[in-house]
């Protein structure tokens, strides 16, 4: 089976960077922001993710593919300890942002640093301009909260389009202007990490393409995991891709490598769509 | 397809049938008594002390016994019922113990009034030293509706979305910060439907009170948490014990005012269910 490389289209500054093996992304030039080391979770006694090391360079996009149920939302969410609130959720081996153990810090801090977009939009039920300041107001901010809110609405791509109504109900917004509302209010955190749970799985396709754009855009500055069932997303958006199945990570290479040299049989059989 | 056409109508009309029969008994119930007490139904009824001529009875003390009690009441019950919920909700861990307590809390929403009565008069009147009081009266009435306060507040927690909160923690919020700031919000219609529907219920208990001491004959208004008083319920019992006919008006009258006020209540409730649900859109 000979994969084409015009059968996906990449994001576009992925052609020149060298390939990476699994596992292994480290680049002398390049900071680590996120490691995980032998990760295995757990859900009661039924395992999640098996053995899972792999690191996370900054201000790029990495994306997690899979078919359902492999355990790519679950690792994303040991990233900002969103498994905490799942009962009897065990979590061995370890986490690390920037060097420091996830497990052990503080979560609120953690999760103001690694912020998440979640599958549904879901806005609060209250005024657009609520739904953003909340986040930093919680945190302590006052000062400049309306430069603050016109900033991250049009880093969004959001601000031309809800300007003149900014107290109306998010709510009340489109799916994909929720979204887009979603990922507003979690840059207002400030965030150096933005965590994506298929964040277009709701969205129609014009939607998805907007979104789709920002993570382009938005990737310079921060860094960018996306979990997505839609592999040809992976592939516009992503500089690496990690591929899971069943728990297990089986590749995790430059997306490029991924979607046209694939060196596992798994992850051949799964991007030509054999299975998943 | 004929029989099953047959069956669906045959349904369709035993279910209305139910519906009406239902719609007159109400509206039979509510005929009599306004019929009968019509009469009384003035300016004297809400300014007069009962006595023993009909048309110089009123029921004051009766109203203002309600309202005190009802007041201290609420200040006791809603705070205790809702924080409570909360801790039941989202800080108790799931564990055998907390399911026994959420249990029994269950349970003692249904333990006939009465039962508050004896327990609010060993406890409240004898043990604390309260007397015969619209003190006492109105902690029995707390502890009466409380279980209510609080199974229907942790319904109304509950059934905030599981994405919501998700969306609050993922911005770094401490959990009280996702209870006030978002939980609460959500949640507060429902908390509030609970509270008054339990308010109204409080408004027609007569039992445990007639066992706390409050008084059948009242020609005062309570003046402070240990004045002895007398609640609308009691009042119109009493007066519907008497052997003369204005008497029964009398009664009747109550209940319209009794009735009314507990409209009201409810009209309350769904307009504060109403004005929150609109803002809040899944």
């Amino acid at each position: 089976m000979i994969l084409l490389a015009q059968d996906f289209k990449f994001a576009s500054n992925t052609k020149t960077e060298r390939g990476v093996t699994a596992g292994n992304l480290s680049d002398v030039y390049q900071e680590i922001i996120l490691e995980a080391k032998d990760v295995g979770a757990f859900y009661g006694k039924k395992e999640a993710i098996k053995n899972v090391s792999m690191e996370i360079l900054k201000n790029k996009a990495t994306a997690i593919i899979g078919p359902s149920g492999c355990g790519k939302s679950t690792l994303l969410r040991c990233f900002n300890r969103m498994n905490d609130f799942v009962p009897h959720f065990q979590l061995t081996g370890a986490l690390n942002y920037r060097g420091r153990n996830i497990m052990k810090s503080d979560a609120m801090f953690i999760r103001s640093q690694i912020g998440m977009v979640f599958q549904r939009p879901n806005p609060f039920p209250k005024s657009i301009y609520e739904n953003i300041v909340w986040g930093p107001k919680i945190h302590g901010r006052k000062n400049n909260l309306d430069e603050l809110v016109e900033d991250v609405l049009r880093k969004a791509a959001l601000w031309d389009e809800v300007k003149d109504r900014l107290g109306e109900l998010g709510t009340n917004l489109s799916g994909g202007q929720q979204q887009r509302l979603c990922l507003a209010r979690t840059l207002a955190m400030g965030p150096n990490v933005i965590l994506m749970d298929e964040p277009c799985s709701a969205l129609d396709p014009k939607s998805t393409a907007h979104i789709e754009d920002l993570i382009n855009v938005l990737k310079d500055e921060y860094t960018i995991i996306i979990v997505t069932h839609n592999m040809h997303q992976a592939a516009r958006v992503s500089d690496h891709t990690a591929f899971f199945y069943e728990g297990e990570l089986v590749e995790f290479d430059a997306t490029e490598n991924i979607f046209t040299r694939p060196k596992h049989k798994k992850t051949e059989d799964y991007i030509t769509g054999r299975f998943g | 397809m004929k029989a099953r056409m047959r069956h669906e109508r045959m349904f369709q009309m035993l279910c209305a049938l139910s519906t009406v029969v239902g719609i007159i008994f109400l509206f039979v119930l509510l005929y009599h008594i306004f019929q009968a007490g019509w009469n009384f139904l003035n300016l004297n009824f809400f300014t007069n002390f009962q006595s023993r001529f009909p048309i110089k009875s009123g029921m004051k003390a009766g109203i203002y016994g309600s309202l005190w009690m009802i007041s201290i009441t609420a200040v006791v019950a809603i705070p205790l019922g809702i924080a409570s919920a909360i801790f039941l909700e989202e800080y108790a861990r799931k564990n055998a113990f907390w399911r026994l307590v959420e249990l029994n809390i269950s349970n003692l929403a249904g333990v006939p009034s009465i039962v508050y009565g004896l327990l609010g008069l060993s406890l409240f009147v004898r043990t604390f030293g309260f007397g015969q009081s619209v003190l006492s009266g109105a902690l029995t009435m707390a502890l009466l509706v409380l279980p209510v306060v609080i199974v229907s507040s942790r319904e109304s927690l509950r059934a905030v979305p599981l994405n919501l909160r998700e969306a609050a923690f993922a911005l770094g919020a401490a959990k009280y910060q996702v209870i006030f700031g978002q939980i609460l919000p959500v949640a507060l219609p429902g908390i509030l439907t609970g509270i008054i529907l339990s308010i109204g219920r409080a408004f027609g208990e007569a039992a445990p009170l007639i066992i706390v001491g409050a008084l059948s004959y009242v020609s005062f208004v309570p003046e402070n948490l240990k004045s002895e008083f007398t609640v609308m319920p009691i009042q119109i019992y009493n007066w519907a014990g008497r052997p003369q006919e204005e008497f029964h008006q009398l009664a009747a009258t109550g209940i319209i005012v009794l009735l009314l006020i507990l409209l009201s209540l409810n009209f309350v409730a769904i307009m504060i269910r109403d004005h929150y649900q609109k803002r809040f859109r899944l």
